[in-house]
């Protein structure tokens, strides 16, 4: 017996994603990626110490 | 997790912005030489108070060209000293909601060249608003940093920042904190309630993220007088006393950005 077709349903909040120092061209929005592009490029350790520094005080 | 904080020298920053990008960059040298990072590429969050923002619902049909004309036509700014830029946060209902940034060029290029000085690449620079959107789990709220000073808050609204605002706190957290914090927060939420498909509901709740504990009579109040349930942001485990709570927030936001 065919099995029905599960729907998938997007559970995850649309969030805003703006990049100020990215390429003009990207001004749309893009797709969310998926887990795996979490940390990718994303180095959090030095992400802390700027922001610490940067920011927000 | 390797994480630090530092004191910037003196008249090298002020109220958000970076006056000397030389002198900022040597202190986060040093700090990311102390703290044994060595990477050269980082995200970046910068004080709302180098930008404005703004949240549209355009029609579906809408092409980008006639979104970029009116972002344009809502924040009116001098395109030589200020940047603009817009992105789809969701479409539904017929609608698209568009979030639009303006910067001031001059004080972004400081942020990114104390950045540089440090060795360090910005791949990513965002607002601390959109960054802490990101970790707050009431869609709607308003999130006031104490730690902060000038002192900030921000809403938000379908989890999208919608309005940024600061203010000084006098006496710090001490005597009249909920009458000097209820009259921003009104004037805010007021406002916001008045703009067309707000969802901001009367149990949206105001979270307050701040380094000394704030008395539960002062929350309590602060709910009296704004009729909206006020909580505290506890402080997450292992993270460094120094470390800001909101800074946390801000650094946890970056991280969990989907793009890069």
């Amino acid at each position: 017996m065919k099995q029905r077709r599960v729907e998938r349903v997007e559970r995850r909040r649309a969030l805003v994603e703006l990049n100020l120092v990215a390429d003009a061209k990207t001004r749309s929005a893009r797709g969310p990626r998926g887990c795996g592009s979490l940390f990718g490029g994303i180095l959090i350790d030095v992400a802390i110490l700027v922001l610490a520094m940067l920011g927000l005080s | 997790m390797r994480s630090g904080a530092a004191q910037l020298p003196d008249a090298s920053f002020a109220a958000g912005k970076v006056i000397d990008p030389p002198a900022v960059g040597n202190a986060l040298k040093q700090l990311l030489a102390r703290t044994e990072v060595s990477q050269t590429h980082a995200s970046v969050a910068v004080s709302d108070s180098i930008a404005t923002f703004r949240v549209l619902d355009v029609p579906l049909d809408e092409t980008d060209q006639q979104i970029t004309v009116a972002v344009a036509k809502e924040m009116t700014l001098d395109p030589e000293r200020i940047a603009t830029r817009w992105v789809t946060v969701s479409t539904g209902e017929g609608r698209r909601r568009v979030y639009a940034a303006a910067w001031d060029r001059a004080a972004l290029k400081a942020c990114t060249d104390a950045v540089k000085q440090a060795g360090v690449d910005a791949a990513v620079v965002e607002l601390k608003s959109a960054a802490i959107a990101r970790t707050v789990q009431e869609p709607s709220c308003v999130v006031l940093d104490l730690a902060a000073n000038p002192a900030e808050l921000v809403l938000l609204d379908r989890s999208t920042p919608h309005t940024w605002h600061s203010f000084p706190l006098a006496n710090g957290a001490g005597e009249g904190l909920a009458e000097t914090l209820a009259g921003p927060i009104q004037s805010v939420v007021r406002f916001h309630r008045r703009t067309p498909r707000s969802t901001f509901r009367e149990d949206s709740p105001i979270l307050i993220s701040a380094e000394q504990a704030v008395p539960q009579q002062a929350l309590n109040q602060l709910s009296a007088l704004t009729g909206l349930p006020v909580r505290v942001l506890g402080q997450p485990p292992r993270v460094p006393p120094n470390v800001r709570h909101s800074t946390y927030l801000a650094c946890l936001g970056l991280i969990m950005r989907r793009s890069s």
